[in-house]
């Protein structure tokens, strides 16, 4: 009773803040409901499935270069191009699906890696189709037609992305609490017995690939008409190695503890950074601290906290 | 012609670097299955510290030796205090180390500031060389000696020594080399200073070659997790071998076609993955 | 037909040759023992049969069929079952998690992803009659780690029965047991059905020489013997075997 009073809260505080904050933090918050599903969708390779991957930009920047090259040169209609970057970016993860999931975990960080620098390489040189390394400009935010809103301004594109927000994280949710969700759990737990016992263990992981691509896709494609612009940016390590540091700082395998990275992350990133000259060392010291004092992610030392509490009572 | 032969040394050149950096690596993860990803930053450090040792002592033996211990002290503090932590955790690992890059790196930036700098070379070197048409810098040729004799040396301290054994057992093994009574807390130290010094060892001698830049930790991690990939981790023969062929395909993409250099690495790391998952000489 | 046939079975790691020319065939609903000094290559054979490892050369029939190449979790899905040296359970789930866990791995709705597990009833159903039977009802709640190890073996031989098996594979099951424990094992797989074959690896002697019907004895990855128990005990190249190795 108590989760969904809580959630309720949220959800009413989302809908108010973007009437009461400048654009300046609205767009900020945007940019954490967006980062917020890319690093869910992560948790479910890394925290979930137990893979940690160093590639994850792959698909984020599938799904923002389809809204690009999309919206310019074919047809400007988001109906078509969102689902497509979606279903592109879960292609894409198909495919690297196949030459990945045989590795073991070390170099499956490393794999993921290369591949994603693969196609950072491809969006540098292929000019004519991504703009090379000066990217593309001039993306327009979505035109949904029979509503009469118009998505320009920064709190109406804001309601836009919370909705696919609730969506993502609904059906993230709706996934892990599944038997399928179960299963994926025990398999990273000890893979061994679970094939033992007749699991098809590579198929569950596979599949689990698949749907982090999905929403890293749409993720993707949500940041690019955000920004109205798109650049290989998108598809390099750092981009990966930011949601990673979101899905363990919040804490793995949560799905939760990743949205709360994701906030921090780039809460820390925007607001610290103009504080302080030294933010990077800052950070820095914020993630050794938090791995010291708690590993679990800050997630994790909410629930030892809350558990302590409770203990005391 | 000239092009292609003095690329070709120049590849070659780093890739003694890069097998330094590779070795290290693959010795630290091998024996303790330790995801470092601070450690380009040892040799940046080491190349830092080193110039400005040499900016005030001119020595360049005197930068080599500082810097490497400096560097060695900061690794064994990085391991004892932080690392030994979390033996297994590897995700706790990369969180921890990211967390250290960000802190190394703001740092140098703070103290040496952002411009690219080239460390002077040792004055004996300071000469050239030349082969049939092409003439090269002779420090170029010191440091392609130098790769060598440390492969050579590590593979004496690998196969010939006792260190060389209980490393290979631990690596192999680590349970029953407790239970056979190897100090295996002391021998994980011993063996990741050497790693990191290897590192800014690297980092040093390569500072008159290419010089020191910040962000080069990431880049120089990259390339060294590429040869380990490609080499096959726990293999030296592997190291060096895909130092080589890392460092020449580099050097060739700079030369040509910039901004594919990445791209073409990953994807020989990739093609090289898909037929041999466990590298080309890889034991694992 | 048999329920298990190994022909000629090698297996080569890096120039060490783990098993050589290895044959074995088993009956349905035998009960076979495999002895053998340690490192004779046991588990090695057990890890060929299940799908863990492949042999270099030579072939698996389970129950008329060819398995050699066949993956790991098919053969569990032909109802091939078994245990490893160390206990495999999920130790953060509890006793019945873990039993549902290997109760749903025969159910097509293990694919589901748009259900919550909890409104499964029939499979926690299932799990109860199963625990009842073999007494861990009552603990079903706590987590496989506050179980004794003897009720963690326990859990793990009825995890790999879940599925009912025809053929199971019990890699030593009774080591690290207390001699209670090791009668409480012994009385369960002597009290399973006929309909189950099982071949076991067992280091204590005596144990295997009284559970099995037949009992093939492996030395340096080669059938050395092969017999009745009473035969085997006779043996004159066993005895050296054990003999000689208690000497060295």
């Amino acid at each position: 009773m108590k989760r969904w009073m809580g959630i309720a809260v949220i959800l009413l505080l989302l809908g108010i803040l973007p009437q009461v904050l400048g654009d300046y933090y609205v767009i900020l918050l945007t940019k954490i409901l967006i980062f917020a599903i890319f690093a869910m969708s992560l948790d479910i390779v890394q925290g979930y499935v137990g893979l940690p991957s160093l590639g994850h930009a792959a698909f984020f920047g599938v799904g923002a270069y389809t809204i690009g090259i999309f919206s310019i040169k074919v047809l400007n209609n988001f109906w078509i191009n969102l689902p497509l970057a979606i279903v592109l970016a879960g292609m894409v993860a198909a495919l690297f699906g196949l030459l990945v999931l045989r590795t073991r975990a070390a170099y499956f960080f490393i794999i993921t890696a290369a591949l994603s620098e693969v196609l950072y390489g491809i969006a540098c040189t292929w000019r004519f189709f991504t703009g090379g390394h000066d990217g593309m400009p001039g993306i327009a935010r979505p035109d949904i037609g029979f509503i009469p809103w118009s998505l320009l301004s920064a709190a109406n594109y804001f309601y836009f992305v919370l909705f696919f927000f609730i969506v993502a994280f609904i059906l993230m949710y709706v996934v892990v609490r599944s038997p399928f969700g179960h299963i994926i759990v025990s398999i990273r737990e000890n893979e061994l017995r679970m094939r033992a016992l007749g699991y098809h263990t590579w198929l569950y992981k596979y599949v689990s690939f698949i749907i982090a691509g999905l929403f890293a896709g749409l993720s993707g494609g949500l940041l690019v008409y955000l920004n109205g612009f798109v650049s290989p940016d998108v598809l390099r390590i750092s981009l990966s190695a930011e949601a990673l540091l979101m899905v363990l700082l919040g804490g793995a395998g949560t799905l939760i503890g990743p949205v709360i990275g994701a906030a921090s992350v780039v809460f820390l990133e925007n607001i610290v950074s103009s504080y302080m000259e030294r933010w990077v060392l800052m950070l820095g010291i914020i993630y050794v601290l938090v791995v010291m004092f708690t590993p679990q992610g800050i997630l994790g030392l909410i629930n030892k906290m809350s558990l302590k509490s409770q203990a005391k009572v | 012609m000239n092009f292609w032969i003095l690329q070709t040394l120049n590849g070659i050149t780093f890739g003694m670097v890069l097998f330094l950096l590779a070795a290290g690596l693959s010795l630290i993860y091998g024996l303790m299955r330790i995801v470092n990803l601070a450690h380009g930053c040892f040799y940046l450090a080491g190349a830092y510290i080193a110039l400005s040792v040499i900016e005030s002592t001119n020595s360049f033996l005197m930068s080599l030796l500082v810097g490497v211990i400096a560097v060695s002290i900061l690794g064994i503090i990085m391991q004892r205090f932080f690392l030994h932590r979390f033996q297994h955790d590897h995700s706790s690992q990369i969180l921890l180390t990211i967390g250290f890059v960000l802190i190394i790196g703001d740092l140098v930036l703070l103290i040496w500031g952002g411009e690219p700098k080239l460390l002077p070379k040792p004055l004996l070197f300071q000469g050239s060389v030349s082969i049939r048409t092409a003439i090269f810098p002779a420090y170029h040729l010191v440091i392609i000696a130098t790769g060598l004799l440390v492969a050579i040396g590590l593979w004496l301290l690998q196969d010939k020594t006792k260190m060389g054994a209980l490393i290979r057992a631990g690596v192999d093994d680590t349970e029953m080399a407790r239970g056979l009574g190897i100090n295996v807390p002391i021998l994980f130290s011993l063996v990741f200073i050497l790693g990191v010094a290897l590192s800014a060892f690297g980092g040093i001698i390569a500072g008159p070659f290419i010089g020191v830049s910040p962000g080069m930790e990431w880049e120089i991690l990259l390339l060294a997790m590429a040869v380990l990939l490609i080499g096959g981790q726990g293999s030296l023969k592997g190291a060096f071998v895909g130092s080589l062929l890392v460092s020449l395909v580099d050097n060739y993409c700079k030369a040509l076609i910039p901004e594919l250099g990445m791209f073409f690495i990953f994807g020989s790391v990739a093609m090289v993955l898909a037929f041999k998952p466990t590298g080309l000489f890889g034991k694992l | 037909m048999k329920a298990l046939v190994a022909d000629k079975i090698c297996k080569n790691f890096e120039g060490i040759q783990a098993l050589l020319n290895v044959s074995v065939e088993v009956e349905i609903g035998e009960r076979r023992g495999m002895i053998g000094p340690n490192g004779a290559g046991k588990t090695t054979f057990f890890h060929i049969i299940s799908g863990i490892l492949s042999p270099t050369s030579g072939s698996i029939y389970l129950f008329g069929k060819d398995i050699t190449h066949l993956p790991m979790h098919a053969r569990a899905n032909l109802e091939l079952s078994q245990t490893f040296q160390l206990i495999s359970l999920f130790k953060k789930l509890t006793v019945l998690e873990n039993i549902v866990l290997a109760l749903q791995s025969f159910k097509r709705r293990k694919y589901i992803l748009h259900r919550p597990l909890s409104i499964y009833k029939d499979v926690f159903n299932e799990a109860e009659k199963a625990l009842q039977e073999w007494e861990l009802w009552d603990k079903r709640n706590l987590r496989v780690s506050e179980l004794s190890y003897g009720e963690q073996r326990l859990l793990d031989i009825m995890l790999a029965l879940i599925g009912k098996p025809r053929l199971l594979l019990l890699d030593e099951p009774t080591s690290g047991l207390s001699l209670a424990e090791v009668k409480t094992v012994i009385s369960r797989i002597r009290a399973l059905s006929r309909e189950i074959t099982i071949i076991f690896i067992e280091h204590h002697m005596d144990v295997a020489l009284e559970l099995a019907e037949r009992v093939t004895v492996l030395h340096m990855g080669q059938v050395v013997a092969e017999g009745t128990p009473t035969e085997i005990k006779r043996d004159p190249r066993v005895k050296k075997i054990y003999l000689g190795t208690e000497k060295g």
